[in-house]
């Protein structure tokens, strides 16, 4: 790569290519082409490239899922081996209520955290002001929470909502709010972690919209200025439609990322929380089955239902999406 | 052109030692005989006893020359499905901890050495070890893992509040109607000092009541719940009260933010029933090591205390299933005892070398733990016992919060139990 690249090393790449090249030419122009000697060898080039990350795909998403399948359907523990007897476990789950609460309780949760999408656009709308000092610094700073551990992340909004001693109960005493144990009251648990999903999330949002803007043509704003708009009419009329397909992308990204809610809640929560029960989503309940008592095939079946899930929420958003992105 | 092959065969590489890995464990080198070099995988979960272990390893390796021994840390979160998939998989550690409450699925699958040979061949004596731990890991009169250590559950007291409100000690003939009253006059109407904690613990709080108050969590034989019976809820009653009725504890809410220990500690709370296993973490504390003393649970209607321990057991999947007997039962032997014990972290469970446990930490009256062990009632298990352990928080959170009656919990607690033992003993 070095000597490919860099400067001096360049010239002796090229030769031999042309070369060969000339060598075509000089037999007859026109018939290079007509041959197209390369083809085949590039075809072959782009399936063996190809075949590796489909390789992967096979080995660790579709041999698993089809693994998963039958251990859904199947009976035993880790010694004894699973053999598959039928759909026990998709019935003792579905008859369960527990399912139905913790898929609530993921919706809303996934819910919740997509209001982080408008406030994510006019974070990204306000920082892609040409004007405004420091841009870079701002991204950086709400790019933070992206790059922190969720864990660290966790620990400290633990602090924050700790009902003898948080910060937040600390604010809201001086100014005479209301306050109470945030993540370990029934009410509240989910929200204060939903809270967090938002911020944690945002970065990512922030990053994708604000690419988003740089490619609305500044010929629009301006035309869209001299007609007499002023900024909040911009926006809401030039800038957000020509936004919706990043909206959109970052919408089905945020749903995906909710549903699959886990660690937020496990560290802040914790085991002998009264607001679990209250709280849990649907991969915390897999977990339990899973790993806490150790009936896989149940969490099995839990897991398929996530996938299920996932993908008809996805679809909905697929299909709602020809209503109102405009892709220009 | 170049940097493409370079790229397949990296590619290649990457896929052939994923897979090669996945294939085998590649363990010990050498097929185990006399005077060959054998390497074992020790598996633990406590990277605070990691400088104990190894020094017993030393010990070990030492007796048995052309054995090297490397110790494998897996954090708590993840032992249990690490150790369980590890080892249907053929891929496991030879020898590694084990607790009551896991054992009995190891068993039935038919993965761990008997060590009754190792055993017999090390002149250890069974007689010195706490008789109930030993029954936990003996099935079919076959023993399965040996006792390294155990715990009881002690009241702990802070001296500073108890000086500064005018309330006398507590000492081993009090019961709990003098813990009630001491409570009392330890909380300060303001919430900055209460008299005791009651988290929802088993192994700390509510187990230790029910059996002094003479119920029971699990039947004898292992195939109903007592949670139920009037005896266990007067002994889950006796915290609620604390919470609901005495006011004399955080709530559940509190100990979900701030958990119990931690409390303690910060002197927020004047007294708190827990195990022998904090002794060590409240030494190093330079607040809790000069305020805090232990003593013996207060008596109910039977003297009872929780004891559980940890064992050594040997997996049938090891290549060297000889040695690996042998390493487990050591770790489980006199010498293994007496350096557990020197380090303060753990009782060591064989006779005569726990007195090196009282002495690692004078500051506190730890004699106390051994004094209980004889009113030691083994930590409740059956052959699953996540399977309903896992929803004792969930069932008994309304009682604690006080949006249920105690009886209406504990009776709904003993309907899912039930049920999980009804669907383990048929499987």
């Amino acid at each position: 790569m070095a000597t490919g690249t860099t400067g001096t090393g360049a010239p002796a790449g090229v030769t031999p290519a042309r070369r060969s090249g000339g060598a075509g030419g000089a037999i007859g122009a026109g018939r290079g082409r007509r041959d197209r000697p390369n083809r085949y060898p590039d075809n072959r080039w782009a399936a063996i490239l190809l075949a590796v990350p489909f390789a992967g795909l096979v080995i660790f998403y579709l041999w698993p899922l089809v693994r998963t399948v039958l251990l859904s359907l199947s009976e035993g523990t880790a010694f004894t081996g699973y053999s598959v007897t039928g759909f026990d476990n998709w019935q003792r789950v579905l008859d369960g209520g527990e399912v139905w609460g913790a898929l609530v309780n993921t919706l809303v949760y996934a819910a919740i955290v997509l209001l982080g999408v408008p406030i994510a656009m006019v974070l990204a709308a306000l920082l892609h002001q040409r004007e405004l000092r420091g841009r870079s610094f701002y991204r950086t700073l709400y790019f933070v929470p992206v790059v922190t551990m969720p864990v660290a992340v966790a620990m400290v909004w633990r602090y924050i909502y700790n009902g003898d001693f948080g910060l937040l109960n600390e604010v809201l005493d001086a100014v005479g709010g209301p306050t109470r144990a945030w993540v370990a009251d029934p009410d509240t648990a989910l929200y204060a972690v939903a809270v967090v999903g938002i911020w944690m999330a945002l970065g990512t949002n922030l990053i994708i919209l604000a690419a988003g803007l740089e490619a609305v043509p500044e010929s629009l704003e301006e035309a869209a200025t001299l007609d007499g708009a002023g900024p909040v009419r911009r926006f809401f009329s030039v800038t957000v439609p020509l936004l919706t397909p990043s909206i959109f992308l970052v919408s089905v990204l945020s749903v995906i990322g909710s549903l699959q809610m886990f660690d937020l809640l496990f560290i802040m929560l914790g085991r002998t929380n009264p607001a679990l029960a209250d709280s849990k989503t649907i991969v915390y309940l897999f977990y339990e089955e899973a790993f806490v008592r150790n009936d896989r095939p149940l969490g099995a079946v839990i897991a398929l239902i996530t996938l299920v899930v996932t993908l008809a929420v996805t679809a909905v958003q697929f299909r709602l999406q020809r209503r109102w992105v405009t892709y220009a | 052109m170049k940097s493409t092959k370079t790229l397949i065969g990296i590619a290649a590489a990457a896929a052939a030692l994923t897979l090669a890995a996945c294939g085998d464990n590649g363990a010990g080198t050498s097929s185990g005989g006399d005077g060959e070099e054998v390497d074992l995988t020790f598996a633990t979960f406590s990277p605070d006893q990691e400088p104990a272990i190894r020094e017993i390893l030393d010990v070990f390796e030492e007796q048995n020359p052309g054995v090297t021994v490397e110790i494998q840390i897996i954090p708590w979160t993840d032992y249990w499905s690490t150790l369980q998939t590890s080892t249907a998989g053929g891929t496991g550690p030879d020898v590694a901890w084990m607790l009551g409450a896991k054992i009995g699925q190891y068993i039935d699958g038919g993965v761990l050495l008997p060590l009754d040979d190792a055993f017999e061949e090390s002149g250890l004596n069974i007689e010195k070890y706490p008789e109930q731990l030993v029954d936990l890991f003996v099935d079919d009169d076959t023993t399965y893992a040996l006792p390294k250590d155990f715990d009881t559950i002690g009241l702990w007291y802070n001296k500073a509040l108890f000086d500064e409100a005018g309330v006398a000690y507590p000492t081993p003939d009090w019961t709990w109607d003098d813990v009630i009253a001491a409570a009392q006059a330890l909380t300060k109407p303001d919430g900055s000092v209460y008299g005791i904690g009651a988290p929802l613990d088993p192994q700390a709080t509510y187990y230790n009541t029910i059996y002094q108050a003479g119920g029971e969590v699990i039947s004898a034989d292992g195939t109903t719940s007592g949670y139920d019976s009037p005896e266990a809820i007067a002994g889950i009653q006796f915290w609620t009260d604390m919470i609901n009725k005495y006011d004399v504890s955080p709530t559940l809410e509190s100990f979900a933010d701030t958990e119990s220990v931690a409390q303690f500690m910060s002197g927020r709370l004047a007294m708190l029933t827990t195990g022998s296993f904090y002794a060590i973490r409240f030494a190093n504390d330079e607040y809790s090591s000069a305020n805090f003393d232990v003593t013996e649970l207060p008596g109910g209607v039977e003297e009872a205390t929780i004891i559980n321990g940890i064992g050594n057991v040997a997996l049938a999947s090891t290549e060297h299933p000889e040695e690996a007997a042998r390493l487990a039962v050591f770790l489980s032997g006199a010498e293994a005892s007496q350096i557990s014990s020197e380090t303060g972290t753990v009782i060591g469970s064989y006779e005569g070398t726990q007195q090196a446990f009282v002495d690692a930490f004078p500051q506190f009256n730890l004699q106390a733990f051994l004094d209980q062990a004889e009113n030691g009632v083994v930590l409740p298990v059956s052959r699953n016992t996540d399977a309903w352990a896992s929803r004792e928080s969930e069932f008994l959170t309304p009682a604690w919060t006080g949006e249920q009656t105690v009886e209406e919990a504990a009776g709904n607690l003993a309907g899912a139990m039930n049920e999980a033992l009804a669907q383990e003993n048929q499987d």
